[in-house]
């Protein structure tokens, strides 16, 4: 698929993806963050990416599946036909920047990376997640991890 | 993602969140989120491109200097080809009927043509790279074009992967056969943008002429879940005229 701009030429692929309904929230949650040089980063993706041996995400799904800082041979099952998945299989780092991470680590801008990431299937209804979502926030702060970038697809 | 971000920060994580559809993050405000206006499947920006993906990477942290939220930034730079990028999208047209459509055993037999050379790019390409993303369906790769040609058919063939549905087997079989195809043509350099892959795999491949070929059969399929996939379009990322 196309950068959103060029689907405006595409209007009803366009307000699909616009209009999808969205759990909206109340609150405004905020963590104050702590000096990137002290913190323990993991990623979540929405890629649906995970390893070759991981059960398929169907399109019910709801769960994460776990993936390991060293992990690269990672498989993707997403049902959306509208992203682009040429960039992935040429640089893992489009989706995971593992190795950008490690490169500001490796700098001394960034504390550390957490063992483990997780990935969802993007475009479930976030609401319906929330029960992972809380889950996957205990695991990370169990191995230290206090920031977390989160990926889109 | 933005609702993910919201349950992760309310549990006591500082998130950053990158996003590609503004318009829902200034509706469902995560605590912190990095605008990225690049094609959907590359947040970070172009495949073998570590400093760009690194500006992005600093642009998302920084972020976390911010004193309050909710806070969006726009990410300030364009590739600057995308606003004449397609991607890689199909601008092969739909078939409209069933004139059109390419006898079953006639396809086969070029697509078995074509595989030699696509499989020593891809042997080569998963070999250079140490991995390969083609796999979801659990269907060999020799096996992959035979099952799927199946579906041309009246009726869907068996299905060969007892731990998956058939209408799953069949969607991440589409994927592991484009997959298969383009990271053998994207290695090494021969081509690399999405949009030269994907005008190279719809236009000139017979692979990509069976994944259009299928859209149009499964319109009609007694399958209802495989007529369903082919109704949302999520089976050909198809671009208008």
């Amino acid at each position: 698929m196309v950068h959103l701009n060029r689907m405006k030429s595409w209007p009803w692929a366009y307000d699909d993806v616009i209009n999808l309904p969205l759990t909206l929230y109340e609150t405004e949650p905020w963590t104050p963050a702590r000096p990137l040089a002290d913190s323990r980063i993991a990623l979540v993706s929405t890629a649906a990416v995970h390893r070759r041996d991981d059960k398929r995400f169907s399109l019910s799904a709801r769960d994460f599946r776990r993936i390991g800082t060293n992990d690269r041979d990672l498989i993707q099952s997403h049902h959306s036909g509208d992203h682009d998945r040429t960039g992935f299989q040429q640089d893992l780092n489009l989706i995971l920047p593992f190795d950008r991470l490690g490169e500001l680590v490796e700098a001394g801008e960034l504390g550390s990376i957490g063992p483990t990431h997780y990935s969802f299937l993007g475009g479930s209804p976030p609401h319906e997640m929330e029960r992972a979502a809380r889950n996957a926030a205990q695991e990370m702060k169990a191995e230290g991890v206090d920031t977390v970038l989160l990926c889109p697809v | 993602m933005s609702g993910l971000a919201h349950y992760l920060e309310e549990d006591g994580l500082t998130t950053v969140t990158l996003a590609f559809v503004r318009p829902h993050v200034e509706a469902m405000r995560p605590p912190r989120a990095l605008w990225v206006p690049f094609e959907l499947g590359k947040p970070f920006g172009e495949p073998m491109d570590a400093p760009f993906q690194m500006r992005v990477l600093r642009a998302a942290l920084d972020l976390l200097k911010e004193p309050g939220g909710p806070v969006l930034v726009d990410y300030p730079g364009l590739v600057s080809d995308y606003d004449r990028d397609l991607g890689w999208s199909c601008r092969s047209p739909k078939l409209q009927s069933d004139a059109e459509r390419t006898d079953a055993a006639v396809l086969l037999a070029r697509i078995r043509a074509e595989d030699p050379a696509i499989r020593s790019l891809y042997t080569s390409a998963a070999a250079g790279r140490g991995r390969s993303s083609v796999g979801a369906s659990g269907v060999a790769l020799d096996d992959l074009a035979p099952f799927l040609t199946g579906f041309l058919g009246k009726d869907p063939p068996a299905n060969p992967v007892r731990s998956l549905s058939l209408p799953q087997t069949f969607r991440f079989a589409l994927d592991d056969l484009m997959a298969y195809y383009t990271e053998a043509k994207s290695f090494e350099g021969e081509l690399t943008t999405s949009t030269e892959l994907g005008r190279w795999f719809w236009d000139e491949t017979a692979a990509g002429r069976l994944l259009i070929e299928l859209e149009h059969a499964c319109r009609s399929s007694s399958n209802r879940t495989l007529r369903w996939m082919s109704e949302i379009g999520i089976l050909v990322p198809f671009y208008p005229e």
